[in-house]
């Protein structure tokens, strides 16, 4: 009888840290969609990867080296889309993410390398830095509610002698 | 050293979260909210313990593992960041004073995140500073104390 209580709870244990584990995985499979789809939006200067997964809200703050959009309207529409008219390319490569997942918050962090032109003065841009995203899950469905990236221009790499 | 920039940033919240538009066309909104939380208060007390040069209340406050951004930089735990850049970020806001413009801290279970902006300006080794600096903090219930896990710093 007791033989038989055992390997039931170690049963039901095993299932639950299963099943705990699968969620855990869909919810990082789900984040980095999401900072997948970031990525398109700026590289191609559309709002609409942003518009999905940002969750838009009265205090909403979006840093970015020492400035700010606030709230989600103002992010889209004055730094994300007009990015598209006025550089001629922009490359976003997101690095060594990590995911920290607490319930329903999580906070993902990248190492970031950004290039671009811009049109108008048909100047290069070359920088590495940092990103961090705050997420937040409502109703099944994770929502960035903020992010905070800076960087600085790449460093000449040393000449190995 | 520059990285002691964007570090000032809040480290002058805890003086006051009184925010004026003086001298602005347009009243702009102002967000403080959720300052009364612990985990702002921890925030708050880490900004002043960075001030006044409290090294063990700073250290104290800060997860084993914490992940630090700053400059471009970062430093991958609370010791790596004691050993380096605490002393000069220390020394730095000593000498420039800091206006808190935003924070807003928004606490979801035993996590907490804390958003900041403020106005920093003075003199330090003989170059005048004037800049906005923001701050992402992220906090988590460790042992039923709240402690930072990541800061974010940038101006």
């Amino acid at each position: 009888m007791l033989r038989t209580l055992i390997i039931f709870t170690l049963t039901i244990l095993s299932f639950t840290a299963s099943a705990h584990g699968e969620q855990e995985h869909g919810d990082e499979k789900q984040i980095k969609h999401i900072i997948d789809r970031i990525k398109y939006g700026w590289e191609n200067g559309d709002g609409k990867p942003f518009r999905k997964h940002f969750m838009d809200f009265d205090g909403a703050r979006y840093f970015e080296s020492g400035g700010q959009n606030k709230g989600l309207d103002d992010l889209v529409e004055h730094h994300v889309e007009p990015e598209k008219d006025a550089l001629v390319f922009l490359e976003l490569h997101f690095s060594n993410i990590q995911i920290h997942i607490e319930d329903a918050m999580a906070w993902a962090v990248a190492d970031t390398e950004v290039k671009g032109k811009v049109r108008k003065s048909g100047k290069t841009f070359d920088k590495t830095g940092f990103q961090t995203f705050i997420l937040k899950k409502i109703q099944g469905h994770w929502k960035v509610l903020h992010t905070h990236s800076s960087s600085r221009n790449r460093k000449p790499m040393k000449a190995h002698h | 050293m520059k990285h002691i920039h964007g570090l000032l940033l809040l480290l002058s919240l805890s003086l006051s979260i009184t925010v004026s538009a003086h001298g602005k066309k347009h009243e702009e909104k102002v967000i403080m909210k959720g300052l009364h939380t612990p985990a702002a208060k921890v925030v708050m007390s880490f900004h002043k313990a960075l001030r006044t040069g409290d090294k063990a209340l700073a250290r104290k406050l800060l997860a084993d593992d914490v992940q630090i951004y700053e400059g471009g930089r970062v430093e991958r735990s609370a010791e790596q960041y004691a050993h380096h850049h605490m002393l000069s970020d220390m020394k730095y806001l000593a000498a420039v004073s800091s206006k808190p413009l935003e924070h807003q801290v928004k606490v979801m279970g035993d996590s907490a995140v804390s958003m900041a902006r403020n106005h920093t300006k003075g003199s330090y080794k003989g170059k005048e500073r004037d800049y906005q600096g923001m701050e992402t903090m992220v906090l988590e219930k460790q042992a039923g104390e709240w402690k930072i896990v990541h800061i974010h710093w940038s101006h």
